[in-house]
C-alpha cells in the first residue's frame, strides 16, 4: 500500500505534550467526500444553531454493544447508498376533476387507491357510495366488501398518518392491467387532492439510485434510474424530475442524458437565512407505454448537499497521555465558526499481524473561522481489554457540522498510527 | 478485634447504601407523538406498574413526555428526553439504567447513543445506560409514510412536502432513515457499533378477527383499515413497521412469537401495552 507521509506537525500540539510517534495520512479513496477548497460565499452560509458549548470527547469499545446478552440475529440489510423502490404514483387534482372523472391507468390487480385532501381540515365528506368507476370505458360497480375500504380515521388508528378527509379502497381481483376512471360526486370544485395509485402485486417496479448519501455544492450527481418487471428493464418515454430544497421553496431541474440515466451538473444549494432541518430529494416523475399498457411511477430520493465550509487540513498530530490510551489532534481548516464534530474508527492490529476495529472515537468542539484543532482521545482501557497494539488504523473518518447538520468530509481510510 | 469491627461496619454499609450503589432504574421513552402524560395515554399505568415490580426499588422509573413530532435531534425531542433522563439519573442516583422505548422513540434515543458529543448531557446518559430495549423501532422508517408524503411537483404546489405531516413522520420516510443512518446515527448494518446495547423486539403479526381474543388486547385492530395499510408493507410486519425495520439496527432480542404467552404475535399497538405477558418479560429483565 502507498502511504501519503504527512508529518508529526509540532504547531498543532502546543500546551501537549508531543509524542514521537508517526502519523501516515493513508491514501484517499473514489468514494470520499472532501473539498479542495472552502467556499468563499459564506454569507450564504446559515448561521449554526448548535446549543452545547463546551467540547467533548468520547470513544467505546466495540463490544459495548453486546454486553451481557447474546444476539439472537444481525441487524437487517440496510442500505450501502441511497436507493429508492417504487410501485406507485400520485396525482394532484380538484374536485371539478374527480368529479368528471379522472384516468388512472393501472398495470395489475389488486391495486390501492387513496383520495385524499391536500390539506387536512378541510371537512371533506369523500363517500364509497358516491364513486363512479369505469375500467376500460366500462362501469363497474364500487362495491369493495367492508375489507377492502377504509377512512382516514381507520387508516389513522392503524398508524398511518393520512388525514381524516381520505377515501381509500382496494379493488377486486377482475380489476387488472388497464384504465381506471374514477369520480366522486358532490365535491367542492377548487378543493385540492391528491390520489394515490399503489400496485402492491404490479411486476413494475421503478428505481432511483444515487452513489452516495452525501454531497458538496458544485458537484456532479448521477442517478441511476430504471423501470423494469424483474425480466427486463424498459427504455421510459417520459421522466420529469426536479431537486428540492429541504424548505420545499425551491426546485432544480434534473436532466435526462443516455438512456434512462438522470444527472445534476452541479449539485444546486439553497439561499436560506436559517438551517432548514432535513433534506434535499429528488422526485422523479415517469410515464411510459409498453405493450400497449401506460405505466406510471414517482419515486422520492432523499440525499445531503452541504456548502465546503470546512475540511480536514491534512496536519495531525499524537499527543500522549499519561496512560496508554490514543491521542489525536487533527487539524481543521474552516471557512465558518460553528460547532464541528469529527468521528474515527479505530483499528488495531492483532497477534497475526492483521487489522481489526475495536473502537469509536468522537469529540466536538466549537471553532472559529480559519484554522482550528479537535482532539480525539481513546480510552486506555478499551485498547488494553482489546487485545490489540500498534500499528492503529483510523478508518470512516468524518468531519461533520453539528450546527448546520452537514457531513463535510469523509474518508474511507484516514490515518495510519504507528507506536 | 479492630479488623472485625471494621469488616462488621462495612457488611453494615453495603447492607445500607448497597442498593444505591448499584440503583437499577427503568424509563420508558414513548414513539411519534407530543405526549403530556404518556402514563395514562401511551403505555398504561397497569403496564407500568407490571413492569416496575422488577426493581428493587420500584420508585425508580421515569415516563417520559416530549414532543417527538419534532425532528430527532430537535431540542423538544432528544433535548427533553436527555434532560428527563439526565435528571432521572441524578435525583435518584441512578446507576444502571434500562430504556424501554417503543416506535419511534427508538430513533431518538438511538439519536443520544450516536452522538454523545452533541450535548454535555448525553456522556453520563449512555455510561449509565445498561441498555435499550427497543419495542418495535422503527429503525428503517415506514412505507406508509413514504405513502402519505407525495403528491405530484408538476401538477401543484410544493405545499404537500411540507403540509399537513409533522417532522417525525417526514423524518420516518424510508430514504430519511437511510439518510440518517447512513451519516448520524450508528448501529445499522455496516456502520460502527453503538456505545450501548440496543436489543429489538420484533412484532410480527396484527390479528384483526372479532372472534379471536388476540385481537382485542391493546385496543382491537380495526380490518378495515388493515386490509389497506397493509397494501404497503411486507408480509412480516406489525401493521405499521415492517419486521426488518423493527430490526433495522442494534441487535434482534426476540420475535414476539419466541417468547409471548402461547407464541402470541404483537401488533404495533400491543407492543406497548401489557398484551400475551410482554410486561413480565420486560420486567424480568430489570
Amino acid at each position: 500500500m502507498k502511504y501519503t507521509k504527512t508529518l508529526i506537525a509540532s504547531c498543532l500540539v502546543a500546551g501537549s505534550t508531543l509524542a514521537v510517534a508517526e502519523i501516515e495520512w493513508l491514501d484517499r479513496q473514489t468514494s470520499d467526500l472532501r473539498t479542495e477548497h472552502l467556499s468563499g460565499d459564506t454569507a450564504a452560509v446559515p448561521a449554526s444553531i448548535h446549543q452545547e458549548s463546551a467540547p467533548i470527547q468520547f470513544s467505546w469499545s466495540r463490544d459495548q454493544a453486546l454486553a451481557g446478552r447474546m444476539p439472537a440475529g444481525d441487524p437487517s440489510a440496510s442500505a450501502a447508498a441511497p436507493v429508492a423502490e417504487s410501485k406507485q404514483y400520485w396525482l394532484d387534482v380538484t374536485g371539478r376533476d374527480l368529479a368528471r372523472g379522472v384516468d388512472l391507468p393501472l398495470t395489475a390487480s389488486g391495486a390501492v387507491i387513496r383520495i385524499s385532501a391536500l390539506d387536512s381540515g378541510t371537512d371533506l365528506q369523500l363517500q364509497p357510495e358516491q364513486l363512479k368507476l369505469e375500467f376500460n370505458g366500462r362501469p363497474v360497480q364500487a362495491r369493495f366488501g367492508p375489507d377492502n375500504v377504509s377512512r382516514g380515521r381507520d387508516l389513522q388508528r392503524e398508524g398511518m398518518p393520512v388525514p381524516e378527509d381520505t377515501l381509500a379502497f382496494r379493488l377486486s381481483d377482475r380489476i387488472g392491467a388497464g384504465n381506471l376512471r374514477v369520480a366522486h360526486t358532490d365535491l367542492q370544485a377548487d378543493m385540492p387532492l391528491v390520489i394515490n395509485v399503489h400496485e402492491p402485486e404490479s411486476p413494475w417496479t421503478a428505481k432511483l439510485s444515487l452513489p452516495r448519501f452525501n454531497f458538496l455544492a458544485g458537484e456532479k450527481m448521477d442517478f441511476d434510474f430504471n423501470l423494469g418487471d424483474g425480466r427486463e428493464n424498459i427504455n421510459v418515454r417520459s421522466i420529469q424530475a426536479v431537486v428540492a430544497s429541504p424548505d420545499a421553496s425551491q426546485t432544480w431541474p434534473i436532466t435526462r442524458g443516455r438512456g434512462n440515466q438522470l444527472q445534476v451538473d452541479a449539485a444546486p444549494l439553497a439561499r436560506m437565512d436559517r438551517p432548514a432541518p432535513g433534506l434535499y430529494e429528488a422526485h422523479v416523475y415517469a410515464e411510459t407505454r409498453h405493450r400497449g399498457q401506460t405505466i406510471r411511477r414517482d419515486l422520492t430520493l432523499a440525499f445531503s448537499i452541504a456548502p465546503p465550509i470546512a475540511r480536514l487540513n491534512e496536519q495531525a498530530a499524537r499527543g500522549q497521555s499519561s496512560g496508554q490510551g490514543v491521542e489525536l489532534i487533527l487539524g481543521v481548516e474552516t471557512a465558518v465558526a460553528g460547532r464541528y464534530q469529527v468521528n474515527a474508527e479505530v483499528l488495531g492490529t492483532n497477534a497475526h499481524g492483521e487489522l481489526e476495529p475495536f473502537a469509536f472515537m468522537q469529540s466536538a468542539a466549537e471553532l472559529d473561522a480559519g484554522e482550528g484543532q479537535i482532539e480525539l482521545s481513546l480510552d486506555p482501557d478499551v485498547i488494553r481489554s482489546s487485545g490489540l497494539s500498534a500499528p492503529f488504523e483510523v478508518r470512516n473518518l468524518q468531519l461533520l457540522d453539528q450546527g448546520r447538520m452537514y457531513l463535510l468530509e469523509q474518508r474511507a481510510h484516514g490515518l495510519r498510527i504507528f507506536d | 478485634m479492630l479488623r472485625t469491627a471494621r469488616a462488621a461496619i462495612g457488611l453494615a454499609l453495603l447492607l445500607t447504601f448497597g442498593s444505591v450503589w448499584s440503583a437499577t432504574g427503568v424509563a420508558f421513552v414513548h414513539g411519534t407523538g407530543h405526549q403530556t402524560d404518556a402514563l395514562n395515554d401511551y403505555w398504561t399505568s397497569d403496564n407500568v406498574n407490571s413492569i416496575r415490580q422488577g426493581l428493587t426499588n420500584q420508585n425508580n422509573y421515569v415516563v417520559i413526555n416530549c414532543d417527538f413530532e419534532q425532528y430527532m435531534w430537535d431540542s423538544r425531542a432528544a433535548g427533553c428526553l436527555a434532560g428527563q433522563l439526565h435528571n432521572f439519573i441524578t435525583s435518584r442516583g441512578i446507576t444502571d439504567l434500562v430504556v424501554l422505548t417503543h416506535s419511534n422513540g427508538g430513533n431518538v434515543m438511538r439519536w443520544i447513543m450516536s452522538n454523545p458529543t452533541w450535548d454535555s448531557r448525553y456522556p453520563l446518559i449512555i455510561e449509565r445506560l445498561r441498555w435499550v430495549n427497543a419495542l418495535a423501532p422503527s429503525s428503517l422508517g415506514t412505507p406508509l409514510a413514504d405513502a402519505v408524503m407525495q403528491g405530484n411537483v408538476f401538477e401543484a404546489s410544493l405545499g404537500w412536502l411540507l403540509g399537513y405531516q409533522n417532522d417525525a413522520v417526514r423524518m420516518q420516510q424510508t430514504s430519511w432513515m437511510a439518510y440518517y443512518n447512513s451519516t448520524w446515527l450508528l448501529g445499522t448494518s455496516g456502520r460502527p457499533a453503538l456505545p450501548k446495547g440496543f436489543w429489538n423486539v420484533v412484532g410480527t403479526d396484527v390479528h384483526a378477527n372479532v372472534f379471536n381474543g388476540a385481537s382485542y388486547c391493546g385496543g382491537y385492530s380495526y380490518q378495515a383499515g388493515l386490509a389497506i395499510t397493509q397494501a404497503w408493507l411486507d408480509s412480516c410486519s406489525d401493521g405499521f413497521l415492517e419486521c426488518s425495520s423493527q430490526n433495522g439496527a442494534g441487535y434482534l432480542w426476540f420475535y414476539d412469537h419466541w417468547r409471548t404467552d402461547r407464541g402470541r404475535k404483537l401488533s404495533h399497538h400491543q407492543s406497548r401495552r401489557d398484551c400475551f405477558d410482554l410486561d413480565i418479560i420486560l420486567r424480568n429483565d430489570l
